[in-house]
């Protein structure tokens, strides 16, 4: 396993914590098109002052993508706005506004969550992830780790978009009591929620193809699945339209053999997630929300 | 107590994959984490959590527990001694 850090891209919500409780007090009241609406104009500034964020992404639609400059240039805009869209519809949840999932791929999902052991459930910084918490039910308790360096009021209004679920939040701690808490949850069958693309904690990885060329990518979800010997569920919530999203779940190292050791087997799943990751990606290709360079 | 300790060390090594090493190679007091011996880290920390309770019935709960528990393999192994349930 090769050791990365990713430790200097945070990933958390943009504004202050006034900043963020104005916009869900804000979004009682005004229409999601309009919030969108406001976001044209502000779109370039990020573009021009966020200029890490601008090369990473212009350089994944180049080079990952296969588009020409002036099509990379666009697919950029494109890109900055659907994140704009989807921290807007966090917003818009955290104020009571609901969406339209489309979840024909529910039947998995629904089939492991009633089945005796806990699972993994993985998801990736494209899309809404976080809308699946909110919005998926199960009669599993469930454990999402959430990144602690998240403002007051996300933190609050996550704990109470929760408090009417079976979720329960568990921040990454430096004295490592988040992986006593994951393990115990799946000890006890629950279902436990984490990215399965970013490395934080242990930078431990393992190299997986992902658009041609080995990606590092976070050994810490797979290790745990593989120790406990539960599987993997990777779920990508994909925005459609303004108040429709597509849920995708795939249940992952289904054909990889138990006998074989934790490492090995981790490693193999870890694969399997970037394969399937990079097929959603290829499908919603400006909802791909990495930020810096994930090959580096 | 030597067996459970040399026990224990090839445990450590089928779990974290250690090929390179033999029991030989691990001090028994050397801190498992950190720079110096071992070196290990969180990801270390879940393989040693599960290899308590699968070979010794042993369910640690707190990172206080595990902090007190892995602090070498001589440590592990009299904490094993004294609460195994297997």
């Amino acid at each position: 396993m090769a050791q990365y850090d990713h430790s200097d891209w945070q990933g958390s919500t943009v504004g202050t914590s006034w900043m963020q409780r104005a916009m869900v007090k804000l979004f009682r009241f005004i229409p999601i098109p309009l919030a969108y609406a406001c976001m044209v104009p502000v779109i370039p500034f990020f573009m021009l002052f966020d200029r890490r964020g601008y090369l990473a992404s212009y350089r994944f639609f180049r080079k990952r993508i296969g588009r020409n400059p002036l099509h990379a240039f666009c697919s950029v805009y494109a890109n900055e706005f659907r994140l704009g869209q989807v921290v807007v519809d966090r917003f818009a949840q955290y104020a009571g506004r609901s969406f339209e999932l489309d979840n024909e791929e529910m039947p998995v999902f629904t089939r492991l969550s009633e089945a005796e052991p806990g699972f993994v459930q993985l998801g990736s910084h494209t899309g809404n992830f976080e809308l699946v918490g909110y919005m998926l039910r199960s009669i599993k308790k469930m454990g999402t780790l959430v990144y602690s360096g998240e403002t007051e009021t996300v933190m609050q209004q996550r704990a109470a978009m929760f408090a009417r679920t079976n979720v329960e939040m568990v921040p990454v701690s430096d004295d490592m009591s988040h992986l006593f808490r994951l393990n115990e949850i799946l000890r006890d069958g629950g279902i436990v929620s984490m990215p399965g693309d970013r490395v934080f904690g242990s930078q431990k990885t393992f190299a997986c193809p992902f658009f041609g060329e080995p990606a590092p990518f976070p050994a810490g979800p797979y290790m745990l699945a593989a120790q406990r010997s539960v599987p993997i569920v990777a779920v990508f919530v994909m925005k459609e339209a303004v108040r429709r999203y597509r849920i995708f779940v795939r249940q992952i190292g289904e054909k990889i053999d138990p006998a074989l050791p934790s490492r090995v087997r981790a490693e193999a799943m870890a694969r399997e997630f970037a394969a399937c990751l990079e097929g959603v990606v290829r499908q919603y290709p400006t909802q791909w929300f990495n930020f810096y360079d994930f090959w580096k | 107590m030597k067996e459970l300790i040399e026990e224990i060390k090839v445990q450590i090594i089928n779990a974290l994959n250690l090929e390179e090493m033999t029991p030989a190679d691990i001090d028994d007091n050397a801190p498992l984490f950190g720079d110096e011996g071992l070196g290990l880290d969180s990801i270390d920390v879940l393989e040693l959590i599960v290899l308590m309770e699968k070979n010794y019935g042993i369910k640690l709960s707190s990172p206080a527990e595990g902090k007190a528990v892995f602090q070498s393999v001589a440590v592990m192994a009299d904490y094993v001694s004294k609460n195994r349930k297997k």
